[in-house]
């Protein structure tokens, strides 16, 4: 033991220790030392408070259930109790708490008073009870959420439905009697109809992204494979070329990575330059946690003034005489993303590609 | 036109008056000779096939052979009318095929169909000639042809 521990020392260490209240209770639970912390904790000076019990520490429902009898019979029981609940400040306010009250004993074996170390708990009490009431409410807007995506669904389609079958009778009945702008009209109303379809079907895909939570381990190899076949056509149309290798086996969503694949890789054949192929490399590198991936082209490129913009729902950069397609695409990567624990992001000029940046980090 | 043994009838259940008028008109066009009944209510559908088989002597109202049934309706909807109906006595449904219509994207709905063994199927809508025609084909011998 160090020499500088004696008795006079550790008392004094004792005394200056401010955030744990030390002190020391007689037989009868009666206080006969107070320390800095006490004082900072309870409120009282130890002129205050030297010869009162400790009791006085106690709430009333604590008092009338004999909280501070039974503390002390399980400190004689077993050399030491402990407990974690609210306790009482001079100012009457409460403060929850960490207790240890462990009894002493003299050389003869004799019960001579106990040792009461008190630690403020309130902050994390507050914490943990601040994260439970914000976890509920998250609950509640979860719930919500679905509710609007079930609505939207049925109730938002079927008038929908409805303008497009009657104008098909329309057509089909009266086509004898409507003039060639009457036709146009019917068409332009149409064609709003199905886009209006289009969205709302884009807007609940994107609700219920990640919501069968099928986690497994998914070769991002292989994953390359499938979406080069599903996009078969369009990769020989353009004579595009995909070129990847040694990508990891990371663990996500199956479903939601290959969307999240073929997203940009759809999105780089798109959004090519005419009369050039595209050319579209896909490379991974491992992070201290996790992976980072990056989908690089040789197409038209984004503006930087939009580098934001594009990753939000239903914005387009382009018409839609040039480029089709409903804004969705790089909203559901978004997303995809961060259910992985990531974030994603382009960098990219006009006329020089774009490389689309993301980190895929589950646990 | 095609008739088709014990299709005698096909009863449309849907809230929109709009989409009644829609499938009775596809229904009537399809080349298949068959009544239409339309009914706007699950409760008023429940009630007509409980007055159909109510008593001893056979009645002279025709049987439904196919009911297409829409999901999202006022009140009572789909699935709670397929609640009541499975309570209906056993040989009242016997010769019946029910089939739900939906304009619902929502894949859980094709899930909660398909464990629900009374649904023949689950289509979505809009009827068309073709979808009939296939369904009939399907479920129902091909009596005449003229």
């Amino acid at each position: 033991m160090h020499p500088a521990a004696d008795s006079f020392h550790i008392a004094k260490m004792f005394e200056d220790i401010d955030d744990y209240a030390i002190i020391f209770l007689d037989r009868e639970g009666n206080i006969d030392s107070w320390n800095a912390g006490a004082e900072k904790i309870k409120g009282y000076t130890s002129n205050e408070v030297l010869g009162k019990n400790f009791r006085i520490f106690y709430t009333q429902e604590d008092i009338i259930n004999q909280k501070p009898e039974k503390m002390i019979s399980e400190a004689i029981r077993n050399g030491k109790s402990l407990d974690e609940g609210w306790r009482v400040c001079k100012n009457g306010l409460r403060f929850w708490g960490s207790i240890r009250i462990t009894a002493l004993y003299d050389d003869h074996g004799e019960l001579i008073g106990f040792s009461k170390i008190t630690r403020d708990l309130t902050e994390k009490f507050n914490t943990q009870t601040a994260i439970e009431k914000y976890m509920q409410k998250l609950e509640i807007q979860n719930k919500e959420l679905e509710q609007f995506v079930y609505i939207a669904s049925h109730d938002l389609q079927e008038p929908l439905l409805t303008v497009s079958s009657f104008i098909d009778l329309l057509k089909e009945e009266y086509s004898g009697t409507i003039d060639p702008t009457g036709e146009m009209y019917l068409g332009f109303i149409a064609q709003s109809t199905e886009r209006m379809r289009s969205l709302i079907k884009g807007l609940l895909d994107y609700a219920r992204l990640g919501k069968k939570k099928e986690v497994g381990m998914v070769d991002c190899n292989a994953l390359i494979e499938e979406v080069k076949i599903d996009l078969f056509s369009v990769i020989e149309r353009s004579g595009a070329k995909i070129i990847y290798g040694n990508l990891p086996v990371v663990k996500g969503f199956v479903t939601e990575l290959r969307l999240l694949f073929q997203n940009l890789i759809s999105n780089s054949l798109k959004f090519s330059k005419k009369e050039v192929s595209p050319v579209i490399r896909i490379s991974a590198q491992p992070m201290r946690q996790g992976w980072q991936f990056s989908v690089t082209d040789n197409g038209i490129g984004i503006e930087d003034r939009f580098k934001e913009r594009i990753f939000v729902i239903f914005q387009r950069l382009h018409n839609r005489t040039d480029y089709e397609g409903n804004g969705i695409g790089l909203a559901h990567c978004k997303k995809i993303t961060e259910l992985h624990g990531g974030k994603i992001s382009v960098e990219s000029s006009p006329g020089n590609g774009s490389s689309f940046h993301f980190t895929l980090n589950l646990l | 036109m095609k008739k088709y043994k014990d299709l005698d009838r096909v009863l449309l259940v849907d809230d929109e008056m709009s989409t009644n008028f829609l499938h009775r008109k596809i229904v009537q066009t399809s080349n298949i000779d068959v009544d239409v009944k339309a009914i706007s209510s699950a409760f008023e559908a429940l009630e007509y096939l409980k007055f159909m088989y109510e008593g001893e002597e056979p009645k002279t109202e025709i049987k439904p052979g196919i009911i297409f049934l829409d999901i999202n309706m006022p009140g009572m909807n789909g699935w709670e009318f397929m609640k009541e109906y499975k309570k209906l006595d056993l040989y009242k449904r016997a010769k019946i095929v029910v089939i739900m219509l939906t304009t619902s994207l929502n894949p859980d709905d094709e899930e909660l169909a398909a464990k629900d063994n009374e649904i023949v199927t689950f289509m979505h809508k809009p009827l068309t000639r073709e979808s009939f025609s296939k369904i009939a084909s399907k479920y129902f011998e091909l009596d005449s042809e003229v």
